[in-house]
C-alpha cells in the first residue's frame, strides 16, 4: 500500500518530540508513505528509490522521541508495522519467529494464550520489535535480562544490496542492534521467550536522593538472587503520578524506588536491607499502581501537553549528584524536572528526565534547547546518550568508540553502499546538520549551570500559560505512544492511521490550526465503531470519543456524511477476521488480565 | 376431498403487550462491536437505524433469557435484570410468566420458547400438581406438529348413546364434532363489550368451536354467527324460548344457581326441548356434587351436556376445590352412575395455558372452556381490580381484527402443544385421553402412598 495524501504523511512523519514549525518546514520532503507486507515489497521500494534518487527511512511505530524519522533528505518512508506475522513458534524449545514489524503488545498478546512470556519488553508496548532493536533495547525487566539482544537468536536484514541472516554468535551481530535502521530493514527475528513468571514489585520510599542512591547501589548488588526490574522515581516524578490519582490516595514528597522479583528467595535479605537503609515500603496498591505505569511512561502528558526531555545511560553512583544538579538547574529555569531511573546493570541506569513546556511557540523552542543543557549535565556525569537518532548527533563520539564506527562503516558499505536508508543520520552525518547541531548543543552548555536573565524572561512568557486551554481537547497530549493504533477496529479496514484516534487528534490539531481537510481524508473521521477502546488504552487518559463526535461535526458540516461508506465500513469490519480475533482476545482477557493494560 | 383442520395464523403484535420478562441493560463499557446482534437469535440486538455504528438500545420483550448475549459480550457490557413492570403482572395464579407466555403465543402462533433452561420448580399447586407421561417421547412417527402420522384433537359435543337397542329405528341423539377440545367464553370476566364479545365469536366460528354468550349480551350483528354460539342464561332469568335466538342455536346452556327448584328447571328444560329440537343442552354447574334433581336431568335425556363453572383461579365456587379434583369427581361420580360415556364434561375457569387442556381432559372432561385466556391473548393484565376505562392494555379500544386474530393464533400454539403433548403420549386421538389416569402422576396422590404410613392419622404431610 502507498499512501500519498499531504495529510498522512505528516501524520505518519509525526514523532513523539516535535520540531517547531520554523526547523520542521526547513527539513526535506517525505514523498510518501509505503506500506510493505513482504521482503519482495521492500526491495520494490528499493529498487523504486534507487531510480528516483529518494532515500527510505525505516519507520515503526514512531514512539523514538531521538528523531529517528526525522527526514535529513528527500525521501519515502517505509512503514514496517504491516510485516507482522508469527512465521513460527517452538513451545518445547521457547523461541518464536516472527516479521519485525509485529507489535510488543501483540507478541506478549499472543504468548500469554500459551502461558509464555517476553523476558524484557520496551515501555512502549506499542512500538515494534524491529524499532526497539534498531534503537532502544532497555525496558521492563532489563536489569536482570539485560539488552534485548541477548535475547534475540537471529534476525533477518534486507538491505539494498543483499539479503542477510545474522546469528547472535556472528561477530557482527551487535552492530545491528541499534543501528537505527542505517544498515538494513530488520525483516525477521527469532526471540526467546520463557515460561510466564509472576512479578512481586516492592515499592520503597526514601527522604532524600543520597539515601536513595545507596540505597540503589546496594540492592543492585548485594542479593543473592537479584530482582529483574530496578527503578528509581524522583519526588517530582511520583508527583506526575500523584496528578492521576484522587486525593485521598497520594505518593509522599519522597524519593522511590520500585524492585521487582521473579524470584522471592531473597525477600527476607530485601526487606532487611530496606530497613537498614532506613526505607519505607509503600501500601501495596501504590506498588501494584506505580509497577502497572510502566506501560505508560507519558501518562502525564494528559495534565502537560507538551513534555519534552532527555534520555541518557548515566553510571549509578553518579545518580544521585546528576539529580540534585538538574534540580538546581530546573530551579534557575523555572522548570520542574522530574527523572525517572531504569537500572540496565548494577552500575548503570536509563535516566529520563523530563518537563513540561509550555504552548507557547517560542517558550517551546527555548525549552527545546535547554534539553540539550540537560544532556550537557548528563553527559558531565558521565552519561551518553541513550539513542542517537537526529538530535545527539553532537554526542556520537559518546555512544560509539572508533573502533565501532569503522565497524559500522564497513557494514554500510556492505549493505547500502548508495546510503539509501536513513542517511545523514549517525553513519554519514550532513556536515551542515551535524555542524548546525554541534553549535547549539555546545552553546547549551553555557547554560547547564543556570542562567541569570534567562529565568525571568522564561517566567514572563509562560505568564499566561493557563488562559491558553482550549475548548475541545488538547491534541498535543496524545503521547504519541501507538496504543490506540494497536487495537482499533477500524484500523483493520484501512491501514491508514489517519483512521486511529492519533490519525483523529492529528486531524483535529490541523483543524485547530485553522487549516481545512480535504473530503477524501474528512471521510476517515466518520469510519469509526465508538467502542471506547482507544480512550481504554490512551497512555494519556484522554476522553477521546466526545472528540470525535465534535470532530463528525465539523466534518459533517464542510463535506457531508458518507452514509454508504459507513454502511460499508460496518460490513467490512465486523467481516474482518482480525476483528473478530480481537473480540476473541478481550472477551478471553477482560475477566482478569485485561485490567493490567487498561488504564487504572 | 379431505382437507385436514388448520389453523391459519399470523403475526399480530400489539403495543401494550411489549413487556418482557428481562431487562437488559447496555452500559457505557459498549463496544458497539455488533457481537450481541450475531448471537441473538431472537432479535433483540440491532443496530441503530440512523447511526449503524451504534447499537441501539435492546428490544427487552424479544429476550428469552438465553444468556447468549451476555455470555458472548467481549466487554461485559450487558447486564440482565428481571423486568419491573413483569412483575406487576397478573396476580398468583395467574402468574406473569403465564401472561407473558399468553402473549407471545397471541402474536406468533407459535409454542413459545423460553431461554436458558427450566430450573425449576418442578411441581406447585393446582395444575401443576400434575405430571403427563412423557413415555413415548422418542418416536419419529408421530412427532408431534411435524409428524407423518395425523393425531386427531376433535371431539364430540352431545349425547352418545348407551347402546342401540332397535336397529330399525336408530333415533340418534344430537351431538357435534369440533376440531379443538377447546371452547371459547365470549364474555370474561363478565364484560359486555362488543369490541371483545365479537372478536371472540368470530374466532370461534373460524374455528370451527362454540363460543358461550349470555343471553342479555345477544345483539343482532351476531347472526351470521349463530351456528357457533351457545347461548346461556341463568335459570332465574329464563324468558322467550320461543323467539330467536334461542330457536335458531345449536348449543344452549342454563346456569343453575345456588338455589334452584328441579321442577322450575324440567320445566324449562321441556320447554326449551320443545322449542329447539336440535340443540344441544347443556347445564352449566358450579356445584361439584350432582345432586339428584341435576341427575335427573341428565338421565332423563334432558340435558346433553355438563359444564363445570369454576372461578377465574380454577377453585370452586362452592367450597373451594380445585377444577382438576371437581372433575374428577364429576368423572368418578358419573363413571359409577354408568353415565360418563353418554354425557359430555365441559370444564370452564382457572385454563390458564397450553397444557392445561390435556391435564383438565386427562381429569376427565371432553373439552375445556377458554375464558380469561382470551382477554389475555387480547392484551389484558390481569389486574386486581379490572377498571375498563382506566385498562392499562386498552382492552375497550382494541381493534376486532387483531383481538380475533390474536385468539386464533394463541389456540393454534394450544393446540399445537396438545399435538406435542399427545404424540409424547403416543396417543392419536385426544378422545382417547379423556379420564386416562394413568397417563399421569398426581403428586399428591404419590406423596400419599409414600408417606401414609407415617401421617396416618393426621393425613397427608402439606
Amino acid at each position: 500500500m502507498i499512501l500519498d495524501s499531504s495529510l498522512e504523511v505528516k501524520l505518519y512523519a509525526k514523532e513523539s518530540v516535535e520540531l517547531p514549525s520554523i526547523l520542521k518546514d526547513r527539513l526535506p520532503r517525505i514523498q510518501f508513505i509505503s506500506q510493505p507486507e513482504s521482503i519482495d515489497d521492500i526491495r520494490e521500494m528499493f529498487s523504486y528509490a534507487r531510480k528516483n534518487k529518494l532515500s527510505i527511512i525505516p519507520r515503526g511505530a514512531a514512539t523514538y522521541g531521538m528523531g529517528g524519522i526525522t527526514p535529513l533528505r528527500r525521501s519515502i518512508m517505509a512503514d514496517l508495522t504491516h510485516l507482522n506475522r508469527i512465521l513460527d513458534f517452538d513451545e518445547k524449545k521457547k523461541t518464536i519467529h516472527f516479521e519485525a514489524g509485529l507489535r510488543w503488545w501483540d507478541l506478549k498478546y499472543f504468548l500469554k494464550n500459551y502461558s509464555l512470556d517476553l523476558y524484557t519488553y520496551p515501555t512502549s508496548l506499542f512500538s515494534t520489535v524491529g524499532g526497539w532493536l534498531s534503537t532502544g533495547g532497555y525496558g521492563v525487566n532489563s536489569f536482570r535480562y539485560g539488552h534485548i539482544s541477548n535475547l534475540v537468536d537471529s534476525i533477518e536484514i534486507v538491505a539494498p544490496q543483499k539479503k542477510k541472516r545474522i546469528n547472535r554468535k556472528d561477530r557482527d551481530f551487535k552492530y545491528f542492534m541499534e543501528a537505527e535502521g542505517q544498515l538494513g530493514i530488520i525483516s525477521k527475528v527469532k526471540l526467546r521467550i520463557r515460561d510466564t513468571e509472576a512479578s512481586k514489585p516492592y515499592l520503597v520510599f526514601f527522604n532524600n536522593t543520597s539515601e536513595a542512591a545507596g540505597f540503589l547501589s546496594e540492592v543492585s548488588k548485594s542479593l543473592k538472587t537479584p530482582p529483574v526490574h530496578i527503578s528509581y522515581f524522583d519526588r517530582h516524578r511520583l508527583e506526575h503520578k500523584n496528578l492521576l490519582l484522587n486525593a485521598r490516595v497520594s505518593f509522599p514528597k519522597m524519593e522511590g524506588i520500585l524492585v521487582a522479583f521473579e524470584d522471592l528467595s531473597s525477600e527476607a535479605e530485601f526487606l532487611s536491607l530496606v530497613k537498614r537503609k532506613k526505607g519505607i515500603l509503600a501500601e501495596d496498591y501504590m506498588t501494584a499502581f506505580l509497577w502497572n505505569e510502566r506501560y505508560f511512561p507519558f501518562s502525564v502528558k494528559h495534565f502537560h501537553p507538551s513534555i519534552l526531555g532527555c534520555e541518557t545511560i548515566l553510571p549509578i553512583e553518579n545518580l544521585d549528584h546528576y539529580i540534585t544538579k538538574t534540580r538546581k538547574f530546573g530551579k534557575n529555569y523555572g522548570i520542574l524536572l522530574s527523572t525517572e531511573a531504569t537500572l540496565i546493570s548494577g552500575d548503570e541506569a536509563v535516566v529520563f528526565t523530563i518537563f513540561p513546556s509550555g504552548p507557547k511557540k517560542l517558550v517551546h523552542f527555548i525549552h527545546l534547547f535547554l534539553t540539550y543543557s540537560l544532556t550537557h549535565i548528563a553527559s558531565k556525569c558521565g552519561g551518553k546518550p541513550y539513542g542517537i537518532g537526529t538530535w545527539n548527533l553532537p554526542l556520537l563520539e559518546k555512544k560509539f568508540s572508533d573502533k565501532d564506527t569503522k565497524e559500522y562503516l564497513r557494514l554500510k558499505k556492505e549493505l547500502d553502499p548508495l546510503n539509501l536508508l536513513n542517511p545523514a543520520k549517525s553513519f554519514s552525518p550532513d556536515w551542515r546538520i551535524a555542524y548546525f547541531l554541534k553549535i547549539a548543543y555546545s552553546m547549551s552548555g553555557l547554560f547547564s549551570n543556570g542562567n541569570p536573565f534567562f529565568k525571568p524572561f522564561l517566567e514572563m512568557l509562560s505568564a499566561n500559560h493557563e488562559k491558553h486551554k482550549r475548548s475541545l481537547l488538547e491534541p498535543d497530549a496524545c503521547a504519541n505512544c501507538g496504543a490506540c493504533i494497536a487495537i482499533c477496529p477500524a484500523y483493520f479496514t484501512n491501514s491508514s492511521e489517519i483512521i486511529t484516534a492519533k490519525g483523529k487528534l492529528f486531524l483535529l490539531k490541523q483543524l485547530l490550526n485553522g487549516s481545512s481537510i480535504p473530503e477524501p481524508v474528512a471521510e476517515n473521521i466518520f469510519l469509526c465503531l465508538h467502542c471506547h477502546l482507544c480512550e481504554y488504552v490512551c497512555q494519556s487518559k484522554l476522553t477521546l470519543v466526545p472528540v470525535w463526535d465534535k470532530l463528525e461535526a465539523i466534518a459533517e458540516k464542510t463535506s457531508g456524511r458518507p452514509e454508504e461508506k459507513i454502511d460499508e465500513f460496518i460490513k467490512k469490519v465486523e467481516s474482518h477476521p482480525a476483528y473478530t480475533q480481537l473480540l476473541d482476545s478481550l472477551s478471553a482477557s477482560s475477566n482478569n488480565n485485561h485490567r493490567e493494560i487498561k488504564n487504572v | 376431498m379431505y382437507k385436514r383442520y388448520h389453523i391459519e395464523t399470523s403475526l399480530v403484535e400489539l403495543s401494550t403487550t411489549k413487556i418482557g420478562k428481562f431487562e437488559i441493560i447496555r452500559n457505557d463499557a459498549c463496544l458497539n462491536c455488533g457481537r450481541c446482534m450475531t448471537h441473538c437469535i431472537y432479535d433483540v440486538h440491532k443496530r441503530d437505524s440512523d447511526d449503524p455504528r451504534m447499537m441501539s438500545d435492546p428490544v427487552n420483550h424479544l429476550c428469552k433469557n438465553c444468556f447468549s448475549c451476555i455470555q458472548n459480550c467481549p466487554y461485559h457490557a450487558l447486564e440482565m435484570v428481571m423486568n419491573k413492570e413483569f412483575e406487576k403482572l397478573g396476580n398468583i395464579y395467574w402468574t406473569p410468566q403465564i401472561i407473558h407466555t399468553i402473549w407471545n403465543e397471541a402474536e406468533e402462533g407459535k409454542i413459545p420458547v423460553f431461554g436458558a433452561g427450566y430450573r425449576g420448580p418442578f411441581r406447585g399447586s393446582g395444575f401443576d400438581d400434575i405430571w403427563t407421561d412423557m413415555s413415548e417421547i422418542v418416536r419419529p412417527t408421530r412427532d408431534g406438529i411435524h409428524g407423518r402420522e395425523y393425531i386427531a384433537t376433535s371431539v364430540d359435543l352431545g349425547r352418545k348413546l348407551p347402546w342401540i337397542s332397535d336397529f330399525a329405528r336408530l333415533d340418534l341423539p344430537n351431538s357435534y364434532e369440533i376440531q379443538i377440545p377447546m371452547l371459547l367464553d365470549a364474555s370474561p370476566l363478565g364484560l359486555n363489550s362488543r369490541g371483545i364479545i365479537s372478536p371472540i365469536i368470530r374466532a370461534a366460528h373460524k374455528l370451527g368451536t362454540f363460543a358461550f354468550l349470555d343471553i342479555e349480551n345477544y345483539f343482532d350483528e351476531l347472526k351470521p354467527y349463530l351456528k357457533s354460539l351457545a347461548l346461556r342464561c341463568s335459570l332465574d332469568k329464563i324468558t322467550h324460548f320461543d323467539q330467536s335466538p334461542w330457536k335458531e342455536v345449536d348449543f344452549i346452556e342454563i346456569v343453575i344457581p345456588r338455589k334452584f327448584s328441579v321442577s322450575e328447571l324440567e320445566r324449562a328444560l321441556k320447554k326449551l326441548k320443545s322449542e329447539n329440537r336440535t340443540a344441544l343442552i347443556s347445564l352449566g354447574l358450579t356445584n361439584p356434587s350432582l345432586s339428584t334433581g341435576i341427575f335427573k336431568q341428565f338421565k332423563e335425556e334432558r340435558a346433553d351436556i355438563l359444564n363445570f363453572h369454576a372461578d377465574n383461579d380454577g377453585q370452586s365456587i362452592e367450597g373451594n376445590i380445585f377444577i382438576c379434583d371437581s372433575i374428577r369427581k364429576l368423572q368418578l361420580d358419573l363413571v359409577k352412575e354408568r353415565m360418563r360415556g353418554e354425557i359430555t364434561i365441559l370444564a370452564k375457569g382457572g385454563i390458564a395455558a397450553a397444557e392445561h387442556v390435556p391435564k383438565i381432559i386427562i381429569c376427565g372432561a371432553d373439552a375445556a372452556v377458554l375464558d380469561l385466556s382470551l382477554l389475555v391473548a387480547a392484551g389484558c393484565r390481569v389486574c386486581k381490580v379490572c377498571k375498563i376505562d382506566d385498562c392499562p392494555a386498552e382492552l375497550e379500544k382494541l381493534d376486532p381484527e387483531t383481538t380475533e386474530q390474536r385468539i386464533i393464533n394463541m389456540i393454534c400454539a394450544w393446540r399445537d402443544q396438545l399435538l406435542e403433548i399427545l404424540s409424547a403420549m403416543g396417543i392419536r386421538d385426544v378422545r382417547r385421553l379423556r379420564g386416562e389416569k394413568g397417563r399421569a402422576m398426581f403428586y399428591e396422590e404419590i406423596e400419599r402412598e409414600s408417606f401414609e404410613f407415617i401421617f396416618k392419622e393426621n393425613g397427608p404431610a402439606k
